[in-house]
């Protein structure tokens, strides 16, 4: 259709095309709109990578087990019959401690240990209580609550009794450590629990970081997924093109045309232009509005406002094995759980402020997995690949990552050592890749705003469905879908 | 046995002015403390002959206005001058901010104006919301003891919902934007104590900054401390000093009496204690009397001293280093500091009970309007060191520790007054241990515990209502220090607020 | 005079400090209104000391064989016997009774006599003079005057080597200041120190230097009011209107805390109370209410960094001017509670 010389007309086009974009495409396409996709690469992943850094081993970038994958997504979008399979489900947490005496943490098998005792029925209690407070605040997170033009007070407009209202109140303020205190005497445990706030960009003392403990509790447990996030990305692209989506690669945007504060469609590099009833991008606010909106569109107020780029970053250590990783202690099973190393519940407090003033701290938490154990697609038979992330990074370190990499690469390789004696022996290939957080508004203000706070601009009809929008950085899809939602919304209500 | 209607532990300021409103009542009342004077906190000392100077904090809390009226302070001698200016020295330069907004175009770039003056009226409204909740002491219905609560009691919330998410550096950065005056900002609110200003929930700092906003009285708190004395006095306290409690006995839930020295015992009707949460629940209260899960809970509030303090005797006034010589401004806080990671540097190393190379410190030298505070032609200086563990990692504070204190005070202080460390004649170190001997705060924490949301206002000490508006699980012991809701952010506030919950219970029937 | 307004001898010295550019003016003369910080300025009586110039005060000059005869028959004191050197407060009233003024005449001679005070009245005493040969100047122009107030003052004079640590209250004298020659006169408020016009800066630079030895701090025109308010002194134009022939208003002085002249009235009239509100904003006159019955009327409301609340005198009938009596007054709908305090507020 040609629409005043220009462009084909759609009803929404996406700048990007990583998981959360794609999600919007799929879902927008099956509500019946003519969606353009466009994306500057060749493929379509975004940040859902499985790279090859080794002849015949391949790794996840980043999110070796994912966490809240919106079971929706996966359901309406039919993924599974897209050839979307799970390596495993409800994947254990292993904090590895000195002496073989590990804490094994199971969504659905509670805990297990040799120190901890009697707090399995803590821990059962704790994801009871934990999945009550996010089945209370879930509305904020699923897109049933959105913001409203009232200020009424959060936990009145969530319809809570006063009991829960208050309970919800005193949980906005607890860190995570705190909340852990209250329930569970074990140290060890209470440290391998808190931990799991780390994608929130919190640390567990820090206010407020209860509530990423309870998120991440409450949106089910961690699975792998078989052949690495790359996979979702190719079920996610043929849903989407199954769905009637129109996906370009190659196609880079130059700018987001926007019209007396409404994003009415997006000019290419090659100088094309399309115009669509609502711009989707997942790309992150700050790229977005100050990157591809020309200076004169967005207001001056806005545009000082728009968040600062983020001062954290998450370093991952990819090691290729010709064996299996030899951690100590381990039983029958437990290689394909994810393995958690801080020697003390302080370290991330303390990796946390040294990251902040841009020193990479001298102890950090590791979170690491071997996924080829559930996958052995991954590397040659018999061979394995160890993912290990490292949270609480600086973004850009005094003396700059070139510099710095292989430092860190030794320290990393020093705790897996330890834990894994004779590891480095196995070593054949290893890549150290460094990822700035998500975003650097306030992870608070993210957990507790409704979800269209997270996914709305400052410009009518431009909607963010990217890695930032989650409070959590966590590869979830469920952006793409509210985004979508948000999109038709606005499509409907004021189209030119 | 001696017989009181109320008995009020601690004559710090908040005792002193529980203390007052339950005699104004017509209590009779008995204020208790184990120093040899009244004053807790606010407290002067001639450190070295002809020398005074505020012992543990030049300024507190500020006063509300109405409070500070009723208790005519002014007429008992202490009118309060409040900081003219506040100055900081930092990597990027130099800034100084006045009080009073005219002269705030003089030192501060026309373009920061307007986002300092919506700073410092966001800062306003705020705590003028939390006075005004302050000043509501809810009546439960019914209270039950220890933990079963009733869901019909609820005691309204605190306005500080807009500050909990919020770091104190993204706090600053909605407003302003230059970094030198926004460490500024952040040093005005952190002096004294340990934080990191990228942490979400730091921003309640800001409401409630570290260098004080009281004024200082002539010839330094003391003279707040008697004139608090002496309006108690007046309204007829008995006021006894040196006469340490010892143990506050129970009996059916109920508050029955106290023991004083180990001997004398006290029959009363209600204790107000203006200790802090831990000295009076787990030192004076035994231990089987209270419920294990309390016990916990009132053992895991978070208490850490941060602040060292470091008194100068000098030999004449120093010169200062900076600007125009800005009217007022040596009498008023003046900050050194590196840059803004420093301070969150200066938080992790504190947490591991080290001594900071270079941290935070806030010098004053309060005789420059003060001229009782030294000899004529001398000077008094004072050096709040920010980020001090109350113990060290390695031992207890000894002479060459406590010259380390000295030694970074005066590093300091070269900074902002070039020559200053050869006037110096004498020095008095104040740590957090010294606080903790001297005024039995528990962790030397001048503060009463950590500023932190799950700890202040309406969760200060605890969030449920057995604990809300000074009372405690406890039939008949309030608490008022600064532990209770309403301390780190004014003084006096959260003592009247015991005594009119005690009046409150007693006019209802609460307490027999 | 009428319609110039001129800089007082210190002008140099005043301008350069005024460096938020804040004036106002009084008695034709231009002075600064503070000097950047008000609350720091009205504080520093308190704290330390206040230096204050207060050229626009009138002087008058009264002399003459019959300067004694007059003044005793307007103020009323017995003037005649006031030796050289000693000075005293007086008020003079006008036929009818009310108040026109007040100040301290200082004596210098047996026929030589200066009047000082905020409202002089030259005109009045001028058109009387010559019925009693004398003759009135007004010399408020050749002096520049300069006020050191606060618990501190007499240490910043001494430490200037001024000696006048043996002056007593409502005395004056006249010394040679290593070569400036100044009157100093201990009044209610401090130190009033007088100079001729060319000696103005040479004066204020010395005072100002040693005065920081006890951090004198130098303050405006806003901390003179709010000086006089405290004191319980109200000051003419500002909190009341002096009493001219043919107006209406003839405020009494016993109304205004001076005693009667004719020794009686004074019992049933209104007499001057101090009144300190629950409020941080000053009201001024508004009626005061006892209850439902109004009881009296305030003068100018001022705020008070000392107090911390808004202070106002008032004139209030007896039985309520009791120190303690609650009492609330009505301003803008609003009704603000407010208790009489004893005089002076501090």
């Amino acid at each position: 259709m040609r629409r005043n010389g220009r462009s084909d007309h759609y009803d929404a086009v996406i700048v990007g095309g990583g998981v959360g974009a794609l999600t919007a495409a799929a879902y927008l396409a099956r509500g019946g709109g003519r969606v353009l996709l466009l994306e500057s690469g060749e493929r379509f992943c975004g940040n859902a990578k499985t790279v090859e850094f080794a002849p015949g081993y391949r790794a996840p970038l980043f999110s070796h087990m994912v966490c809240g994958l919106d079971g929706r997504v996966l359901r309406e979008l039919g993924l599974a019959k897209a050839g979307l399979e799970f390596a495993q489900q409800d994947v254990k947490l292993i904090a590895l401690r000195p002496g073989g005496k590990h804490i094994v943490l199971s969504q659905h098998r509670g805990v297990s240990a040799s120190e901890t005792g009697d707090e399995s029925h803590a821990y059962r209690a704790f994801q009871k209580e934990a999945a009550r407070m996010a089945g209370l605040l879930a509305p904020l997170w699923d897109g049933t609550l959105e913001s409203s033009a009232a200020a009424a007070a959060l936990v009145q407009r969530l319809h809570l009794n006063p009991r829960d209202a208050e309970r919800v109140n005193a949980l906005v303020r607890l860190s995570a450590a705190a909340y852990l205190d209250l329930r569970f005497g074990n140290d060890a445990l209470k440290a391998a629990l808190a931990f799991d706030v780390f994608p929130s960009g919190m640390s567990p003392q820090e206010a407020g970081s209860a509530l990423a403990l309870i998120w991440r509790q409450g949106h089910g447990g961690v699975s792998q997924i078989r052949g690495g996030p790359a996979a979702l990305a190719i079920a996610l692209e043929t849903a989407a093109r199954d769905a009637g989506a129109e996906l370009r690669g190659s196609s880079p945007v130059a700018s987001i045309v926007v019209e007396k504060r409404r994003a009415i469609g997006v000019t290419l590099e090659n100088g094309e232009m399309i115009s669509a009833k609502a711009v989707l991008t997942s790309l992150n606010a700050r790229s977005a509005l100050l990157g591809l909106v020309l200076p004169e569109a967005l207001g001056f107020g806005t545009a000082a406002n728009v968040p600062a780029p983020p001062r954290l970053a998450t370093a991952q250590l990819m090691l290729a094995l010709n064996g299996p990783p030899p951690f100590a202690g381990l039983k029958q099973g437990d290689l394909g759980a994810r393995f958690l190393i801080a020697e003390r519940p302080e370290i991330a407090a303390e990796a946390k402020g040294a990251a902040l003033t841009g020193v990479i701290p001298d102890e950090f938490v590791i979170e690491a997995a071997v996924p080829t154990a559930a996958d052995p697609a991954l590397a040659p038979p018999g061979c394995h690949v160890l993912s290990a992330l490292l949270p609480y990074m600086p973004a850009s370190p005094c003396g700059g990552w070139e510099t710095e990499c292989e430092g860190l690469r030794k320290r990393a390789m020093a705790m897996l050592e330890w834990f894994a004696p004779g590891l480095k022996d196995r070593v054949v290939a290893h890549r150290l890749s460094i990822r700035g957080a998500a975003n650097s508004s306030p992870p608070l203000s993210r957990l507790i705003a409704p979800y269209d706070f997270r996914l709305r601009t400052p410009i009518a009809g431009l909607f963010l469905c990217g890695r930032g929008t989650e409070p959590l950085d966590a590869l979830c899809g469920r952006a793409g879908r509210l985004a979508a939602a948000l999109a038709v919304t606005h499509s409907a209500s004021g189209a030119p | 046995m001696d017989r009181y209607d109320a008995a009020v532990l601690g004559s710090g300021p908040e005792g002193l002015v529980a203390a007052v409103v339950l005699a104004r009542a017509g209590l009779k009342t008995l204020l208790l403390d184990k120093a040899e004077a009244p004053g807790g906190r606010a407290r002067s000392r001639e450190f070295h002959p002809g020398f005074r100077a505020s012992l543990y904090s030049d300024e507190l809390a500020a006063i509300p206005n109405r409070l500070y009226r009723s208790l005519e302070l002014a007429r008992h001698g202490a009118v309060l001058l409040p900081s003219r200016a506040s100055v900081c020295l930092s990597a990027s330069g130099e800034s100084v901010l006045f009080a009073d907004e005219g002269l705030n175009a003089l030192s501060v770039p026309p373009a920061m104006l307007p986002g300092l003056t919506a700073f410092r009226r966001q800062i306003e409204t705020a705590r003028a919301a939390i006075e005004n909740r302050a000043a509501l002491i809810a009546t439960p219905k019914r209270r039950r003891w220890f933990g079963a609560r009733n869901a019909d009691d609820r005691s309204p919330a605190w306005p500080d919902s807009g500050f909990l998410a919020a770091s104190l550096d993204e706090l600053l950065g909605t407003h302003i934007c230059d970094s030198t005056l926004r460490l500024h900002l952040a040093a005005d609110a952190v002096s004294g104590r340990a934080v990191s200003p990228f942490l979400t929930g730091t921003a309640l700092h800001a409401l409630a900054p570290g260098v004080g906003g009281s004024g200082q009285p002539p010839s330094g708190l003391g003279r707040l401390a008697a004139a608090l004395a002496a309006e108690a006095r007046a309204s007829g306290v008995t006021l006894r000093c040196g006469a340490e409690v010892t143990d506050i006995h129970i009996r059916h839930g109920r508050v029955s009496s106290l023991v004083v020295a180990g001997t004398a015992e006290v029959e009363t009707r209600a204790i107000v204690s203006a200790l802090d949460l831990k000295r009076t629940m787990l030192g004076l209260i035994h231990w089987k009397e209270l419920p294990d899960p309390l016990v916990k809970r009132v053992g895991r509030f978070r208490m850490a001293g941060a602040r060292a303090r470091v008194l100068f005797a000098l030999d004449g006034r120093p010169c200062f280093a900076f600007g125009r010589d800005p009217p007022g401004a040596g009498s008023g806080p003046i900050h050194v500091i590196g840059t803004m990671e420093a301070l969150s540097s200066a938080h992790d190393v504190w947490r591991a009970g080290v001594l900071p190379e270079a941290g935070l410190v806030t010098l004053r030298v309060p005789s420059l309007a003060d001229p009782r505070l030294a000899p004529i032609g001398k000077a008094t200086m004072t050096a709040t060191l920010s980020a001090i563990p109350a113990q060290l990692f390695d031992g207890p504070w000894n002479e060459e520790k406590r010259s380390r204190l000295v030694a970074l005070a005066l590093a300091a202080a070269e900074r902002a007054m070039p020559g200053v460390t050869s006037l110096v004649l004498a020095h008095q170190t104040v740590t957090g241990a010294d606080l903790e001997t001297e005024l039995g705060l528990t962790g030397g924490d001048l503060e009463g515990g950590e500023i932190a949301p799950d700890q202040v206002l309406g969760f200060r000490p605890f969030g449920e209502p057995e604990w809300q508006d000074a009372r405690t699980p406890i039939h008949g012991l309030y608490l008022a220090g600064s532990s209770a809701a309403g301390a780190p952010f004014f003084l006096g506030v959260a003592g009247e607020r015991a005594a009119r919950a005690m009046l409150a219970d007693l006019r209802e029937g609460r307490l027999k | 005079m009428i319609g110039e307004l001129h800089p007082t001898p210190f002008h140099a010295r005043t301008a350069a400090c005024n460096r938020t550019n804040a004036w106002t003016t009084r008695s034709g003369f231009t002075v600064p209104v503070h000097y950047g910080d008000p609350a720091g300025e009205a504080l520093a009586p308190r704290m330390s000391a206040a230096m204050i110039d207060i050229s626009p005060l009138q002087d008058l000059r009264i002399h003459g064989p019959g300067a004694a005869t007059m003044l005793e028959a307007a103020c009323g004191a017995s003037l005649r016997d006031l030796p050289s050197g000693r000075s005293e407060a007086v008020h003079w009233c006008a036929d009818g009774g009310g108040l026109r003024g007040y100040g301290v005449v200082s004596r210098f001679g047996e026929q030589e006599f200066l009047l000082r005070g905020i409202d002089a009245d030259i005109g009045w005493f001028a058109a009387a003079s010559p019925r009693f040969g004398a003759t009135v100047e007004d010399v408020t122009a050749t002096r520049g005057l300069l006020l050191l107030s606060g618990v501190y003052a007499l240490a910043a004079l001494i430490s200037a080597r001024l000696e006048v640590s043996a002056l007593e209250r409502n005395d004056h004298v006249g010394l040679d200041w290593n070569g400036v020659p100044v009157t100093v006169f201990r009044g209610t408020l401090g130190y009033e120190i007088a100079c001729t016009p060319e000696d103005a800066v040479l004066l204020f630079d010395r005072v100002l230097r040693a005065g920081r030895l006890v951090d004198l701090r130098l303050a405006g025109e806003q901390a003179f009011h709010l000086l006089h308010l405290e004191a319980g002194l109200p000051m003419p134009h500002a909190d009341f209107a002096p009493a001219r022939e043919n107006l209406a208003t003839t405020p009494l002085p016993s109304g205004l805390g001076f005693p009667d002249p004719e020794g009686d009235g004074g019992a049933s009239g209104p007499v001057l109370a101090g009144l300190e509100l629950e409020a941080e904003t000053p009201v001024s006159f508004v009626p005061v209410y006892a209850g439902t019955e109004e009881v009296g009327r305030t003068m100018r409301g001022l705020y008070s960094p000392a107090l911390k609340s808004a202070v106002a005198l008032a004139q209030l009938s007896p039985v309520c001017a009791r120190p303690g009596t609650l009492l609330s007054l009505r301003a803008a709908g609003a009704e603000i509670p407010a208790r009489v305090v004893p005089l002076p507020f501090l």
